[in-house]
């Protein structure tokens, strides 16, 4: 490079590079301390003051979320310093110098890395061992024996998206071209698939997918790329880079659904339990369902699973800090790379700020280190113990995590009480502290050759009588701020505000963008709870929100249509997806839901939503500067 | 060789875009320039007491500036049918006005548009512009001040900026290197005062926080929108202001300087021209970095699209990067050797160049060093 460094350099002392670099780390860590705190602060006093349980390994929790709000300010900054320059550098060279071909190919290669990468796909397996084989067979292959093509047909489904996504960059046609009919295809495939016993259960799992996919290594990859891209590009004259996060949000949902068409003759109907343990299934249909591990596939095996505990110890943290680091790895270096190798050895260009982008890399690396370690220890804590205790407002759970054994216990000491229907039910007193309390007496738990009796605390319901309406509606309320102050500290969302404040010059603020996102996801938390609860099909939401949508589209601005469409791809991440999902399952196992899927879909589908209302209201105010003299005038 | 002609710039409101670009592309006018912009309103007053204290919030609209250059000859064609395009004397609809510069370029001249048709001069003149460079997130509290007293409606554009930043080596990131570049047109007897205003609200005399330099407006009609509200009388406030302008002819009866108190700092105003470097994105660094050897530190770069009305192919790639030097007089021709040196005007950078006269510039001057 014509760059002399050391000719020019400035001389800094340690001190004087202090003064620069504390109030940098200070101002970037506030920004991140910021957007946690708000879901922090929520799950903690919602658990301390409505559910009234004290949280469990408080000190390890808090240990964590500072870890997530350290590696948040790392990751961010290595996005913004490393990946983002290096896809808008790629974006501006790729149609200069190479031919089509070129481009779509490369664009498939990014889009399946980017989602290969991305480490929030992972939480889908993570919910697979939680689905029973005979109640929804197809669900049960594509997690478990199946899952590897699952993710290919993600990738596969995102890269594609990433093309098409370029070439209307390229050649300037409106999103609402493609949008319509994939739209319109997508809801016509999930209405086929609701009438299907077995693609039914995977219509979830699919349209989730799709919310998944796009999190933060794709999404500032691809929207930096397009933004290249379309500055470059002579026939698109508006210049917007936006809509190929959606784009790539709805085409793996179709890649899942076309999988799960494929393999749907090969599993058995959903059946019953018994039915399945005594002939339901064939040999073959058996092997492919449970693989090797078919003989050994009992029925109590399920049970164990479902209790996820995770009780962490410090001893812990050296094998979840390599694996975080693994995690890390493998998100950021080979994609970088390859980024690297492709611009330097393809296109033969030179990056302005070389080591500004090395820096970068090794930021995001570190920084997603520490925030998959956080993840693990802070937030994913916090959420399950809330999540999973969130029934008790309605319902009377068991306190798995705080069983207590009761030592040299004497049968003799329990007794006889009589309920309000005149029926016998046994209690003993157990004096905690200086406190007796009656404590209803189940013979399961007694084990007469150690005589210890497995006492395991009973919560709520708090609010009034089991299932009463306003535990219910709690738990609602609980899904709204959940999912807005989640979707605060989202950071693809950070990552799409800032690339949208950029380029709209400040006139639509990354604030306003986050705020509008928050509020639909809150929304749609909401509706996803209420599904679960009411037991509602997915299409019955989706269908008449997405019909909507398309309407609403035709009285928006294409501005505000792409990034609605975007930020709903954006909004489910590395945060909201764990803590949503978490709460799910603690709903889904309550009350009996075969699958939790679906919440997600929901969260991603109301922000456009609301992203376009608010759309429609600042481009109210931006017509009255133009048009209140006007009228006057005639 | 230097070659004199007129840079016309056009801001208008996003959604009247189309309509100056069609009739650029009927008119003939190969290139242009445009870049994404802002203006600044007051927004309507609150409820009742909610706005006791009169707290006006601001909104932004969304512009694109648009430059073109032309022969001086065509200059008053171009604004007349830019006006006539975008209904410029509607309050809101935008501003348009000329400059005068000096191209340095060997072999750029079909980027010049010049037009057979001439018309007779319109807008006003004795209008000088203020051209400001601040730290991103400054600019908004600025314009509220102008616009609540009524000084001019100013644009907002975004840019970044090099200077003491790119000599830290990798420190350098903890910098923030993005500015915002804000530009005004007023009436050229206030200039003194509202530069003087400008300095001392943006605290320009402290280190580190942008410069700021007038310049030369030839002709121009301006954008008179300051607030959202609408008109309680007949006619807005913005109109009669715009109308009273255009039965004037001018704008020398809003002038203010009487109502400015008059600072009694003394100023270190210097004096230089703007080098306006024009070329591919993502090599304006090498360009800067080269200059730095002849002691061109500082510059604000800022990213527009070399857009072209399809009349012919395009000789240019789109996306460009515009660099805003402030040199003194006596080093530009030993800039522009080093630009030759380049090979900036070549297919490498596609590199227009030109030169504005800066009557007057502001920045912070550290006692031992009076570098520009």
């Amino acid at each position: 490079m014509a760059r002399n460094e050391k000719e020019e350099a400035i001389h800094i002392g340690f001190r004087e590079a202090l003064a620069l670099i504390l109030p940098y780390l200070q101002k970037k860590i506030w920004n991140q301390f910021k957007s946690v705190i708000w879901i922090v602060l929520y799950l903690s006093v919602f658990q301390l003051l409505v559910l009234r349980i004290p949280i469990k390994e408080a000190g390890i929790i808090s240990f964590g979320i500072c870890a997530v709000i350290l590696g948040l300010t790392f990751f961010l900054e290595g996005l913004f310093l490393g990946l983002m320059p290096l896809g808008e550098a790629l974006g501006l060279k790729l149609p200069q110098k190479l031919g089509m071909f070129s481009i779509l190919i490369f664009s498939v290669l990014l889009g399946m890395g980017a989602t290969l990468a991305e480490p929030a796909i992972a939480i889908l397996k993570a919910c697979g061992s939680k689905v029973a084989p005979w109640d929804a067979p197809l669900l049960y292959y594509l997690l478990n024996g199946g899952s590897d093509t699952l993710y290919l047909s993600i990738a596969i489904g995102v890269g594609i998206s990433v093309v098409i996504g370029m070439f209307r960059f390229l050649y300037g046609f409106s999103l609402s071209k493609i949008l319509v009919p994939s739209v319109l295809l997508l809801l016509a495939v999930s209405i086929y698939a609701f009438f299907d016993e077995n693609l039914q259960h995977i219509s979830g799992l699919a349209w989730d997918s799709g919310a998944v996919t796009t999190g933060p290594v794709t999404v500032p990859l691809v929207v930096a790329l397009g933004i290249g891209i379309s500055k470059v590009s002579e026939k698109n004259e508006q210049s917007s880079a936006y809509g190929v996060v959606t784009l790539a949000s709805l085409f793996p949902i179709l890649a899942v659904f076309l999988v799960g068409i494929y393999f749907s003759n090969k599993v058995p109907k959903p059946m019953t339990e018994m039915e399945f343990f005594k002939h339901g299934i064939h040999t073959e249909q058996s092997n492919f369902l449970l693989g090797n591990n078919a003989k050994q596939y009992k029925r109590q095996t399920l049970e164990s699973k479902t209790q996820f505990k995770q009780n962490t110890t410090f001893k812990e943290f050296p094998t979840k800090m390599v694996v975080a680091f693994q995690l890390a790895l493998r998100a950021i270096l080979p994609l970088s790379i390859f980024l690297i190798l492709f611009l330097y050895f393809i296109l033969k260009e030179k990056i302005a700020y070389p080591e500004e982008v090395q820096l970068g890399i090794v930021f995001s690396i570190l920084g997603l280190t520490i925030f998959n370690f956080g993840i693990m220890f802070g937030l994913n804590q916090l959420g399950d113990q809330v999540g999973g205790k969130l029934p008790s407002t309605f319902r009377s759970i068991e306190l798995t995590d705080s069983i207590k054994f009761i030592k040299n216990f004497n049968p003799k000491s329990v007794y006889t009480a009589v309920n309000e229907e005149g029926k016998e039910e046994k209690f003993f007193y157990l004096k905690e502290r200086k406190l007796y309390s009656g404590i209803p007496y189940h013979e399961e738990n007694w084990n007469p050759t150690n005589k210890v009796y497995e006492y395991i605390p009973i919560h709520g319901p708090i609010f009034g009588k089991e299932d009463n309406l306003l535990g219910y509606v709690i738990v609602l309320a609980f899904a709204f701020v959940l999912g807005y102050s989640a979707t605060l500290a989202e950071p693809a969302l950070s990552a799409l505000g800032n690339a949208v404040e950029e380029t709209t010059v400040g006139t639509f603020r990354k604030s306003l963008l986050i705020q509008s996102v928050a509020i639909g996801v809150g929304f749609g938390t909401l509706t996803g709870i209420l599904k679960i609860v009411l037991e509602i099909p997915l299409i019955w939401i989706l269908v008449p929100i997405y019909i909507f949508l398309l309407i609403l589209n035709t009285v928006s601005k294409s501005e505000f249509i792409e990034i609605a469409w975007d930020s709903a791809g954006v909004t489910t991440g590395p945060i909201t997806v764990p803590l949503i999902i978490a709460m799910g399952l603690g709903i889904g196992n309550q009350l009996g839901t075969i699958d939790g899927f679906g919440i997600l879909a929901c969260a991603s589908a109301f922000p456009i939503l609301s992203v376009l209302i608010m759309g429609i209201i600042v481009e109210n105010s931006r017509k009255l500067s133009l048009n209140d003299s006007e009228s006057k005038t005639k | 060789m230097k070659r004199k002609t007129s840079r016309i710039t056009t801001i208008v409101h996003r959604d009247l875009t189309e309509s100056v670009v069609t009739s650029l592309k009927n008119q003939g006018v190969l290139y242009y320039q445009i870049e994404a912009g802002r203006y600044p309103v007051l927004a309507k007053r609150g409820l009742w007491f909610f706005d006791f204290y009169q707290n006006h919030a601001i909104i932004d609209m969304p512009v694109s500036i648009l430059e073109i250059i032309c022969e001086e000859s065509s200059e008053n064609f171009l604004i007349s049918m830019i006006r006539d395009a975008a209904e410029l004397n509607i309050p809101g609809h935008g501003s348009v006005y000329s400059e005068s510069i000096e191209l340095i370029s060997a072999n750029q001249n079909f980027y010049i548009h010049s037009s057979k048709e001439i018309k007779k001069p319109i807008g006003f003149t004795g209008l000088t512009g203020i051209f400001c460079v601040l730290p991103r997130g400054s600019a908004e509290p600025i314009a509220k001040l102008l616009l609540q007293n009524g000084i001019a409606v100013p644009t907002i554009s975004y840019g970044t900026g090099t200077g003491l930043r790119d000599r830290l080596g990798l420190l350098r990131i903890t910098i923030p290197k993005e500015k915002e570049i804000l530009k005004l047109i007023v009436h050229s007897s206030d200039i003194e005062h509202v530069l003087d205003f400008m300095i001392e609200v943006g605290r320009l005399d402290l280190p580190g926080r942008g410069f700021i330099f007038e310049f030369p407006v030839g002709h121009g009609l301006l954008n008179t929108k300051v607030s959202l509200e609408g008109p309680k009388q007949a006619a807005s406030m913005d109109q009669i202001i715009s109308a009273l302008d255009q039965l004037y002819g001018n704008m020398e009866w809003r002038k203010k300087s009487n109502q400015f108190r008059i600072s009694l700092r003394h100023r270190n105003y210097f004096e230089g021209v703007n080098l306006v470097l024009n070329c591919k994105e993502e090599s304006m660094e090498f360009v800067t970095s080269a200059l730095r050897k002849v002691g061109v530190t500082s510059s604000t770069i800022s990213l527009k699209r070399m857009a072209h009305t399809g009349n012919t192919d395009s000789m240019f790639t789109p996306a460009r990067e515009v660099a805003n030097l402030l040199i003194p007089k006596k080093n530009l021709p030993e800039v522009i050797e080093v630009l030759n040196e380049l090979e900036f005007f070549d297919e490498k950078f596609e590199g227009i160049a030109y030169t504005m006269e800066i009557p007057r510039a502001f920045s912070y001057q550290s006692k031992k060093s009076n570098q520009k």
